[in-house]
């Protein structure tokens, strides 16, 4: 049973490829792998060093590194989005997001 | 008289403040995420779902249940406006929405749309209402075997309602069930696949994965592909009432979109999607001047928006009565049912009448609500749609991030997300759906438990899901649908042998290799629950190769 659902998966795979023209150019695949490094490493040093400075790294690093936005706009969507996400997750909701060495 | 005091009662929970605070977010909020591409209403559910544990249970389903409708609501509006479908409910009224929109008649399709969701609404709540104790009355006669039978159909027929091939949601199907058995056996308490970590033995909860598979997976695809926003209208819309003509055009539709999609929204999978389409369909041979179709005919857009919107309240008639979701959103509102302890099902309306009806009347407020909101703010909607994607996912992958964290602080939830997260993009690379996945892995939980529990009722034997006239019916439903999905298969070899004499044998082993593999998936999975639930049945060569296989290290099948 096993080897027929893969038999099957391998085909639909190689069909999907032709069918798209192969997968999407280099670059932007990339992207994909970059931001999912950015969020493992993220995930991965998120209990030692804190929400604040994890949540900083990660959303400068999605919009810096993955997307190349201007450092302007950067700064200002995550001042925006802490700011935000501080409101919810720890005013309203009370709930205790890892501080890390450098929290309150 | 009995329901007019229940209504009194449910609009008395709605119109405490707080709830009614909360279902103006939630309808707010669920507009939003219908008018972004890229944040379904089951990715702002998935996200605002530990804002439940904090308020009590009434209020915080009050306003899940906000995002949902007000989704479908904020969906039509991008469509009509900019060719832009927020969610997959309002793919179709792209189509004469926005040619209506291009000839000028954007305020009449919206006035249109806005109010066809309104009446479809409303009705759909009295029907809901209606039905709802009729129904759960009906319910209470029904044990596991029942259960079981139920979604065991519902599992078979979601194969249809997929839009992929049948292979690839079957493929989904049993990946779903394989990933809703992790963790510790109701009944023996065994681990399985745990691979040691903690927080398995729990299983893997529906937050992350549902997150991982609809959140993450879009926002991965839309990283890629990289969806640039189009060109919003610039030129003022007037006129939103929608003129006598326009009214006349569209009653029928409305009306017959209403119904199709209330109950269209009871079958498993189905759902909103499914409801807007079929309705589409309808309004187009109805009509007598089918050629107007995909040209801006008010039709197409009075129907399919009628539709969804009574489908969203059809879905809430087998969570409220049998306790069973129908499609992923409700999924999310079984979840936040039971953090608090709560079994929704048929014991709901009389255990918690508060619950059952402050919900539907919450879906009345929230629905004048929505008409109100939406036509006003319109233009705020149009320029939010300007927000180029690159700054707005970063935001959204944070609250996904922090969300999955706050539901039980620990990171492994989010790798779990993570992990579903590359699952899911993968999936859509390869053109799998992800919700007969999320659909199975819901139900395997409680089905294997049904299981299990009829057949110690049974004392082990499988006849009981067939001595049961209500079980019966569902599973002769099941297996129809399974044998009926080899239909074309056989049309096409019949075909082929009247065709040429000389039948290929690689067609024939095709053919074999589809008959053979869903049923033998399905009996794998029966078969080892079966043989784990009932231990005297195993035989002393099977417990020796039990043990073997558990020598090797792999979790199954457990060991007895």
């Amino acid at each position: 049973m096993l080897i027929l659902v893969l038999v099957n998966l391998k085909k639909t795979f190689l069909s999907s490829k032709k069918a798209d023209g192969g997968i999407s150019s280099y670059k932007n695949l990339m992207r994909v792998v970059s931001t999912l490094a950015v969020a493992i490493i993220t995930a991965v040093l998120f209990e030692n060093l804190g929400y604040f400075v994890m949540g900083v790294f990660f959303l400068i690093m999605l919009m810096k590194v993955v997307n190349n936005e201007k450092w302007v706009r950067t700064l200002m969507i995550t001042v925006f989005a802490m700011v935000m996400s501080y409101l919810i997750f720890i005013y309203i909701l009370d709930v205790q997001l890892p501080s890390g060495p450098f929290g309150k | 008289m009995e329901m007019l005091s229940n209504l009194i009662l449910g609009f008395s929970t709605v119109l405490q403040p707080t709830n009614l605070l909360f279902c103006f977010l939630g309808a707010l909020l669920g507009t939003l995420t219908g008018v972004l591409p890229g944040l379904g209403p089951v990715g702002a559910m998935c996200m605002l779902f530990p804002l439940t544990f904090k308020f009590p249970p009434v209020t915080g389903l009050i306003m899940l249940s906000g995002i949902y409708y007000g989704a479908m609501y904020g969906g039509s509006t991008t469509s009509i406006l900019v060719n832009v479908p927020g969610e997959a409910a309002s793919v179709v009224t792209t189509l004469d929405g926005y040619m209506m929109a291009k000839q000028g008649f954007a305020g009449p399709a919206l006035g249109i749309a806005a109010f066809g969701s309104f009446i479809a609404g409303t009705i759909g709540i009295l029907l809901l209402m209606g039905m709802a104790p009729f129904l759960s009355e009906f319910a209470l006669s029904f044990g596991p075997p029942e259960y079981f039978a139920v979604m065991f159909a519902a599992l078979t027929i979601i194969t249809y309602l997929a839009t992929g091939t049948m292979m690839k949601a079957w493929i989904m199907i049993l990946f779903g069930l394989i990933s809703g058995i992790v963790g510790q056996d109701i009944f023996t308490g065994e681990e399985r696949f745990t691979l040691g970590i903690p927080t398995l033995r729990d299983g893997l909860g529906i937050a992350p994965v549902v997150m991982g598979i609809f959140g993450l997976g879009e926002i991965f695809v839309n990283i890629e592909e990289k969806i640039g926003t189009k060109e919003a209208l610039t030129e003022k819309i007037k006129g939103i009432l929608p003129s006598l003509q326009h009214w006349k055009e569209s009653a029928g539709s409305i009306i017959r979109g209403t119904f199709l999609g209330f109950f269209l929204g009871f079958i498993p999978g189905g759902g909103a999607v499914i409801a807007s389409f079929a309705s589409y369909a309808v309004e187009k041979k109805l009509s007598k001047h089918p050629e107007r179709f995909g040209k801006g005919a008010i039709q197409g857009v009075a129907g399919p928006e009628s539709a969804n919107n009574a489908a969203t309240a059809g879905a809430f008639v087998p969570l409220l009565t049998l306790g069973l979701p129908s499609n992923v959103v409700m999924a999310i509102l079984v979840a936040a049912f039971l953090v608090h302890g709560i079994q929704p099902g048929p014991l709901l309306i009389s255990k918690y009448p508060e619950i059952f009806w402050g919900v539907i009347a919450s879906m009345y407020v929230g629905n004048i609500m929505l008409l109100i909101l939406n036509i006003p703010l319109i233009p705020m909607w149009v320029k939010v749609l300007k927000i180029p994607y690159s700054i707005l996912f970063p935001i959204i992958f944070l609250l996904c991030f922090l969300g999955v964290y706050s539901i039980n602080f620990d990171v492994v939830e989010i790798y779990i997300m993570l992990f579903f997260g590359v699952i899911g993009y993968v999936m859509r690379k390869c053109k799998f759906e992800g919700a007969p996945f999320a659909m199975a892995f819901i139900l395997s939980r409680m089905m294997e438990s049904a299981f299990k529990q009829s057949l110690k009722m049974s004392y082990g034997q499988l006849s009981i899901f067939f001595e049961r006239p209500i079980s019966a019916i569902f599973m002769i439903i099941a297996f129809l649908s399974i044998l009926s999905n080899f239909l074309p298969y056989f049309t096409r070899y019949l075909k082929k042998m009247k065709s040429n004499d000389s039948v290929s044998l690689i067609g024939m082993t095709g053919i074999a290799a589809r008959f053979l593999s869903v049923p033998s998936a399905l009996t794998i999975w029966v078969t080892s629950e079966f043989i784990s639930s009932s231990s005297r049945f195993v035989s002393p060569r099977k417990t020796r190769m039990r043990l073997a296989l558990c020598r090797t290290g792999f979790p199954w099948p457990p060991a007895v």
